[in-house]
This record gives structure tokens, C-alpha cells and sequence, in this order.
């Protein structure tokens, strides 16, 4: 008897695992590994500014306002503490987004300047960094799509039949995660100015 | 009517799916050399074709080298990550699988690296060997040299000779004039000595400024005829490589 007992058990646990009970802990868990990416590539990127910093400063220092918006940002974005929910807390997340939205903003920035110092240009320690940058953003754009597609499946998870059902009877804890948005000014292409006589 | 309505949200919610899939057209894998461009001749193809399932017999890693017709709008790095994910180069454990993308109609080159690489083909190593191996041969037209230079760069990188590339590009490359100072100075050194010795008579027979080209290796394996199918082994990229353009 206690062996038809262990069987049914077995068989109602494979039939539960079957049909979905397991897939909220999965996405979620899937969806933290995405973001886990998307910290260490902006975290990389955060490392490599220093660097980047002294080279141009070395060059062109009289560009002493847009090194300060970098160094700034730079600082206000690595000096932020993350809540372990951050996830699924639209102000931490928003918050994060917009400090690393303004370091993008003022990295392009000094990107576009070093555009006027040759000497800069063809220094050899600026184009390898210039390109570990860009291969940086490369991966942030990535890692991010990956995190948007992940939660997405968790999301979409939480709000659909029979995902719902699991959500209420065993994660009443589960909540919506937060994702990226473009941020103000990212879709913009980059304006060209012809008014400005060439130098 | 009930039954109508079921039907039209369901063709909706295909409808909504299919949007959220849209990829660009991908060329089929189905060998570690895709000319979709069609800018190499057969015999090229076949090259480099063989030479590269070559490589991967020796060295276990996939390097696949594609051209594309159009990037249809796409980003190529956007493009070149897709298509080596959808491709799956490399092993599923390693990823270790290199992906060079060309487009010839949009002037523009990406080398897409699997995350298992990324330690030895960095960024800054792939955006050095699309600047100088890739980018002068396609401006002049001739993509064959220009794959084969990549390929032979790639190769080398991987296998730990990183610094061999490196140094072949410094000895190229005209550096600014600070890089070049000692050579002017050793020029005008010279150039002294060769007056005083003109007066006393006597010659002084330059050693010749060796600039090595570096070495092209042209040709594959004489392992001809393969040809089978090709498929990627499972793995994938998270962003690594490096693009340019001509």
C-alpha cells in the first residue's frame, strides 16, 4: 500500500513538473543569470574609463568639462548600491538605468571630441582602448537584449494561464521584473552640425 | 461568432509572435565558408573552404567566414552577433567559434568572437586585424587576400602568437613622428658619415631596411572534395570581436 503511495506521489510529482510548475523559478533564474551580464559588461565598461581618461587627458586637456562629465558619471554610477531586488524595483532600476544612461551620454561625448586631435588618434594605447570600449558597448547592447528576452519569458510566465495559477497557489512573492527602455536620446542619431566652419 | 472571434485572436497572436522573431534573412550554414555576396571566384571558394575545415580538424575551433548580399539595415556587429548565434559556431562547452562577416554593399567587415575566445582574440586584437589585414586588400577589391590575411592573423592569435600580428602592423604602419625619431636620427647620423667619408673618398653601403610584408600562405590542405555539409557545433557570443569599413 505504502508503495502505491510512493508511485501516485512520483507520478502527480512528474505530471506537476510536466505541465509548468517549475518554469517561474526557472525564468526567474535565467532571467537573474541575464542580468548578472549586463552588471559585469557596464561594470567592465566602468573600468576601462579610468584608462581612457588619463590617455585623452594626455592629448587634450584643455577639454577639462567633458572629463569631468566622464570622471562624474563614471563615479556616480559604480558608487551606487544595487538593492538585491532591483529586478523587480522600478526605482532602484530606473535609477540605474539613468546613471548609466548619463555615462553613455557623456562617453559619446568624449569620444566625438577626440575627433579633433590627430596626434590622439593615432596614439596607439587610445585605439586599443577606443576599440575594447566599443566592444564593450557592443556586449552591454547585447547583454541587454538577452536580459529583455528574459524577462519577457517571465513576465509574459507570470500573467498567462496556466503560469498564473503556479504564481498564485505557490510564488505569491513573484512579481513583474523591470526592463530597459530606450533611454531619452539613444534613438536620436547624432546631430551634424555643417554651420560650423572646418578647422 | 465565438468561433470567430477565437480564430481571429489566435491568427493576431501568431501574427504578434512572428513580429517578435523578425530576424534578417540569414543565409543557411552550409559550410565554414558562406559566400552569399558571391564576390569569390569557385576556385577561392574552394580554398578557403578547405582550409578552414582544415583548421578546425587541427585545432578543434570553428572559424566560419560569411558574406552577406545586404545587412538589411541592421547594425553589422547587431547582424554579425545574430547570425553567430543562429549559426551556433564553436563548441557548445567552449565557445570557441569565430565568425568573419563581410558586406561588400555596405563597405563595412565584423569579426564576431564566442565567449571561449575572447580572452586571446580581444577587441582590440580583432579591430587590429580587420585594420590591417581586411580593410586595404577589400578597398582595392580584393577580398580573396584580404580573408585569407584575416584568416591567417585569426590563426595565429588563437594560437598564442598574438604578439607575432602586433609586431608585423608596428613595423607597417608609419608612426607619428615621435615613433619615428630615432630612425631620423640614425638617418641624418648616417647621412653625416656618408658626407665625411664622400670627401675622404670612401663609401659606406647601406644595410637594407628589411620591411617583411608578412608571409601569405595561399593555399589549403591538398584535402580536396569535401564539400559535406557543415554545422555549427552549439555555441555562442556574447558581443565579443570588433567591425570596420572601407
Amino acid at each position: 500500500m505504502r508503495l502505491l503511495q510512493i508511485i501516485v506521489l512520483f507520478a502527480v510529482a512528474a505530471m506537476l513538473s510536466g505541465c509548468g510548475i517549475n518554469n517561474i523559478p526557472t525564468y526567474e533564474q535565467a532571467m537573474k543569470a541575464r542580468w548578472g551580464d549586463v552588471q559585469n559588461n557596464y561594470q567592465r565598461r566602468a573600468d576601462l574609463i579610468p584608462n581612457l581618461v588619463e590617455t585623452v587627458k594626455g592629448y587634450a586637456a584643455q577639454e577639462k568639462d567633458v572629463l569631468t562629465a566622464v570622471v562624474e558619471a563614471r563615479a556616480k554610477a559604480t558608487q551606487m548600491t544595487l538593492p538585491a531586488d532591483i529586478i523587480t524595483n522600478p526605482e532602484a532600476f530606473k535609477k540605474f538605468q539613468d546613471a548609466q544612461g548619463e555615462l553613455s551620454g557623456a562617453l559619446g561625448k568624449l569620444l566625438s571630441i577626440t575627433e579633433a586631435y590627430p596626434d590622439l588618434k593615432s596614439n596607439q594605447n587610445f585605439l586599443a582602448l577606443q576599440s575594447q570600449l566599443e566592444g564593450t558597448e557592443n556586449r552591454i547592447t547585447i547583454a541587454r537584449k538577452d536580459y529583455i528576452d528574459a524577462v519577457q519569458t517571465y513576465n509574459t510566465e507570470l500573467v498567462t494561464i496556466p503560469g498564473r495559477w503556479w504564481a498564485s497557489w505557490f510564488y505569491p512573492t513573484a512579481k513583474p521584473a523591470e526592463t530597459f527602455t530606450a533611454t531619452a536620446g539613444s534613438t536620436e542619431p547624432p546631430k551634424v552640425d555643417f554651420n560650423k566652419p572646418k578647422t | 461568432m465565438l468561433r470567430l472571434r477565437a480564430f481571429i485572436i489566435i491568427v493576431a497572436a501568431f501574427f504578434v509572435a512572428t513580429l517578435a522573431f523578425a530576424e534578417p534573412n540569414f543565409p543557411a550554414l552550409t559550410s565554414p565558408l558562406v559566400d552569399a555576396a558571391g564576390v569569390l571566384d569557385s576556385d577561392a571558394r574552394t580554398v578557403i573552404d578547405n582550409r578552414l575545415r582544415d583548421y578546425e580538424t587541427q585545432s578543434g575551433h570553428q572559424v566560419a567566414v560569411a558574406t552577406v548580399p545586404s545587412l538589411e539595415g541592421y547594425d553589422i556587429r547587431d547582424y554579425g552577433n545574430q547570425l553567430f548565434r543562429k549559426w551556433q559556431l564553436g563548441d557548445k562547452q567552449k565557445n570557441d567559434g569565430v565568425l568573419v562577416l563581410v558586406a561588400p554593399k555596405e563597405h563595412k567587415v565584423s569579426i564576431e568572437v564566442g565567449y571561449g575566445l575572447e580572452g586571446d582574440l580581444t577587441d582590440a586584437m580583432s579591430r587590429i586585424i580587420i585594420e590591417n589585414a581586411m580593410v586595404p586588400r577589400f578597398k582595392a577589391g580584393d577580398y580573396v587576400g584580404g580573408i585569407h590575411a584575416a584568416i591567417d592573423d585569426i590563426e595565429k592569435v588563437v594560437g598564442g602568437q598574438g604578439d607575432q600580428v602586433v609586431q608585423r602592423v608596428n613595423n607597417q604602419s608609419a608612426g607619428s613622428i615621435e615613433d619615428n625619431l630615432p630612425i631620423i636620427i640614425l638617418f641624418i647620423v648616417i647621412g653625416l658619415i656618408l658626407i665625411r667619408a664622400s670627401r675622404g673618398g670612401r663609401y659606406i653601403i647601406f644595410p637594407n631596411a628589411g620591411f617583411s610584408g608578412g608571409g601569405f600562405s595561399g593555399g589549403g590542405g591538398g584535402f580536396s572534395g569535401g564539400g559535406g555539409g557543415w554545422s555549427g557545433g552549439g555555441g555562442s557570443s556574447g558581443g565579443g570581436g570588433a567591425s570596420g569599413g572601407w
